[in-house]
């Protein structure tokens, strides 16, 4: 029988452990460490989705069909179904790129002068419960 | 941040992949920054970036080493920039030239008198002009030339001319610019007809293009000439040690030939374009046809040639020295041959034999051939002369006869022939036309049966045939060197149809009626006859000359011909030989006839079901022709 070792000092006490931690794109100083600050779990996971959706084919070097590319889309939001395709892109893209979610929901607004307003709600698989990211894509010019 | 040091990433892929997967595995040995394995997280945008980076600047590393050195540059000015670390200027654009004679009858001014010499003097750059292949090209002459006169009639001799146009860029020396170097306008430039004078107060020297270095002193007038980055030849000058220095405000005019696009090699008529004082009657006939003009050398020869230079260090002493400087000297040569007098049959010791072979025709005009050994008297060796002799050309006559199966192909029987012809031209401009090629008959046997997917199997035949030029009203004796033996299988084969030797037809002098031919005895003599009105062979000579077998030479006794059947002056010689595999010897050249390729199509019976067993099946003898 294994021996307890009862004078085993205690190195690190974790209550909980963060699944996902992210840089910030923005690259905004942590105001204590004064380290690059970070996003984590749910905000690194919405993040991440919002950079799927809006990026539009050929933007990320040597990964040319990468993104939803909803902004190359909005020359065809008038053809029949075209909101369906475009929801259905959406989920597309992201089960193949963001393997953290799942039960992704697209709803689309009405598009007004090019203009498209989209609201994803997924639910994060570790337990991190369900999120959503709301964004208008609009044209360049 | 990350705990792993940065020694322990792989830095030394260079695809964007793999230089991604390098940076994420060495982001696994932190903790702080988990989502580096998610392709939408903020981390991989970095690592995309990161990765792109390391990509392009190992992509640009790689290109701008591989440039450094002669043998992996790609670019043209990088190759030409390395080439001249090894002291060679590659060869430029080269303009065709032709000789004429032009003679002017009834010249009298309007006053009915007759014009001087001098008067009728045709300036340097007058306009000739040729049609050749339905398109007009523009020749000029390059020297005055005065004319003799015989009362109204005004001949000059000799007009030498080249293809293109006479332009002049004239430029200022500025000795606030240091080593100025003046570009000339056009790209097309034909160096070797470059001529620069300079206006030095009022005084006007002509300059030389400097050639070799070594005979260069302070005061020699000379200019250098190089191909520029942009491709354009750009000249310069001395520094008062390497040649005469310019001073400040000298005038420099340029005078060159702007190469056409398309060279007009081989044009033989001439007009002139322009009137001369007014007259335009003139006869011109042509003394050498135009040939030479070649286009600038590009990047393969000259990485070939650049190392050949570099070894031969601007002396004659090897063979190889040799090729290297007849390659440069006449860059427009498809193939250069040289050997020492010592291996020449019958050998000629004391000189150097080279046979070139032009891109654009088998033989050198004389002018090329005496300006090529002119200009290698300059560094030869003082006993040994070099001799430049016409390529020999061993012509191989092609008999095939392929079957095909009928059901394989949508094609007819003439389309296929047309495609086996194609193949068989193909393999002659891929392995042959070359010195030191060698003809392999079961290659181009290869060749034909996977020429198409239908045809099953073909007998291919081989003969040779030389063509030896005559002179006429004149006893000589001819010796004419196959280097290949020739098929002997016994003593006295085939006597009683010629042997194994056929001719072109020739008239002798004693005989205005008779055409005679040669054919041999198989017993090693030459047979000089001619055909009754029955065909049948009348023997005018029965020791007429020697074969030999085993060597591939035959030998002609004295003899005075008249005349030839052949429009040149010559009579062809067929053999068969004693190998389907043909080499070229020395200064041969073997090519496979164009115009005598003989394609015959069968329909194979067999696979196309209308007989079997055997039965009506044609075969196609591996000795007939």
């Amino acid at each position: 029988m294994a021996t307890r070792d009862y004078n085993k000092t205690n190195t690190k006490l974790t209550a909980t452990k963060e699944s996902y931690s992210d840089l910030d794109i923005l690259f905004t100083t942590h105001p204590v460490s004064k380290d690059v600050t970070t996003k984590k779990d749910a905000d690194a996971v919405k993040r991440s989705v919002r950079n799927i959706l809006l990026t539009n084919d050929y933007e990320r070097p040597f990964k040319p069909n990468f993104g939803a590319n909803l902004r190359g889309k909005l020359f065809d939001l008038q053809g029949i179904g075209a909101k369906r395709k475009i929801a259905g892109n959406i989920r597309e893209a992201l089960y193949a790129l963001e393997p953290r979610i799942r039960n992704v929901r697209v709803a689309l607004g009405e598009n007004n002068r090019n203009n498209v307003d989209v609201l994803v709600t997924y639910e994060i698989i570790n337990g991190l419960g369900r999120d959503s990211v709301d964004f208008t894509v609009k044209r360049v010019r | 941040m990350a705990t792993v040091k940065s020694s322990q990433i792989n830095a030394t892929d260079l695809d964007f992949d793999d230089i991604a997967a390098n940076i994420k595995t060495y982001l696994k040995g932190q903790e702080k920054f988990k989502d580096y394995d998610f392709e939408g997280s903020n981390l991989n945008v970095i690592i995309d970036m990161l990765a792109y980076a390391g990509h392009i600047g190992g992509l640009n590393t790689n290109i701008a080493a591989s440039e450094l050195f002669l043998d992996s540059a790609q670019i043209r000015k990088n190759v030409v920039s390395r080439a001249k670390d090894l002291g060679f200027i590659p060869a430029s654009e080269k303009a065709a030239a032709a000789q004429v004679e032009v003679k002017m009858i009834n010249i009298r001014n309007a006053n009915q008198t007759i014009p001087t010499e001098n008067d009728m003097s045709m300036p340097r750059g007058h306009n000739f002009q040729t049609i050749y292949d339905g398109v007009t090209y523009n020749f000029v002459n390059t020297t005055t030339v005065v004319p003799t006169r015989d009362n109204t009639t005004f001949t000059y001799p000799t007009v030498d001319l080249v293809q293109g146009q006479y332009i002049t860029d004239s430029f200022i020396f500025d000795n606030q610019i240091k080593n100025s170097k003046f570009v000339l306008s056009n790209a097309r430039v034909d160096r070797a007809k470059l001529e620069v004078e300079v206006n030095s107060n009022g005084t006007v020297n002509k300059y030389a293009l400097s050639t070799d270095v070594s005979t260069i002193t302070s005061g020699s007038k000379v200019f250098y000439a190089q191909e520029n980055e942009e491709g354009f030849i750009e000249i310069y000058f001395g520094d008062d040690v390497l040649g005469l220095g310019l001073k400040d405000g000298d005038l420099i005019s340029a005078t060159y030939i702007t190469v056409d696009d398309i060279h007009a090699d081989g044009a033989k008529i001439f007009s002139m374009a322009d009137s001369l004082q007014g007259f335009s009657n003139a006869t011109i006939t042509t003394l050498l046809n135009a040939s030479g003009g070649a286009e600038k050398e590009d990047i393969e020869s000259i990485k070939f040639k650049a190392t050949k230079f570099y070894t031969s260090q601007n002396r004659l002493v090897t063979l190889n020295d040799y090729k290297a400087k007849v390659s440069e000297y006449y860059p427009n040569a498809d193939a250069v041959a040289v050997w020492g007098g010592e291996d020449n049959d019958p050998p000629q010791y004391g000189k150097v034999f080279i046979s070139l072979k032009p891109q654009n025709s088998d033989y050198l005009s004389v002018l090329e051939k005496t300006e090529v050994t002119n200009k290698l008297n300059q560094l030869n060796m003082l006993t040994v002369r070099p001799v430049i002799v016409d390529a020999e050309i061993v012509k191989i006559l092609i008999t095939t006869v392929f079957k095909y199966n009928e059901k394989e192909t949508t094609l007819s029987k003439g389309e296929v022939e047309t495609i086996v012809r194609s193949a068989i031209v193909d393999f002659d401009n891929t392995n042959l036309n070359n010195f030191d090629s060698i003809f392999r008959h079961s290659n181009l046997v290869k060749k034909i049966d996977d020429s198409n997917v239908s045809i099953l199997s073909n007998i291919t035949n081989v003969r040779l045939r030389k063509r030896k030029a005559i002179k006429l009203n004149y006893s000589e004796g001819l010796v004419i060197s196959f280097g290949n033996g020739f098929y002997h299988p016994n003593d006295g084969y085939n006597k009683a149809s010629g042997g194994i030797l056929t001719s072109t037809g020739f008239k002798v002098d004693g005989d205005t009626t008779n055409t005679y031919y040669f054919d041999d005895d198989g017993s090693g003599v030459i047979r000089r006859y001619s055909l009754n009105a029955s065909g049948v062979r009348v023997f005018a000579d029965q020791s007429a000359g020697t074969i030999d077998y085993a060597t591939g030479k035959i030998s002609i006794n004295a003899i005075k011909f008249t005349s030839s059947v052949n429009n040149d002056t010559s009579i062809d010689f067929t053999v068969l030989p004693l190998s389907d595999d043909v080499v070229a010897i020395r200064g041969s050249l073997i090519d496979i006839s164009i115009d005598d390729i003989k394609v015959k199509g069968e329909v194979d019976t067999i696979s196309s079901g209308e007989s079997s067993a055997g039965v009506g099946y044609n075969s196609t003898s591996s000795s007939s022709y």
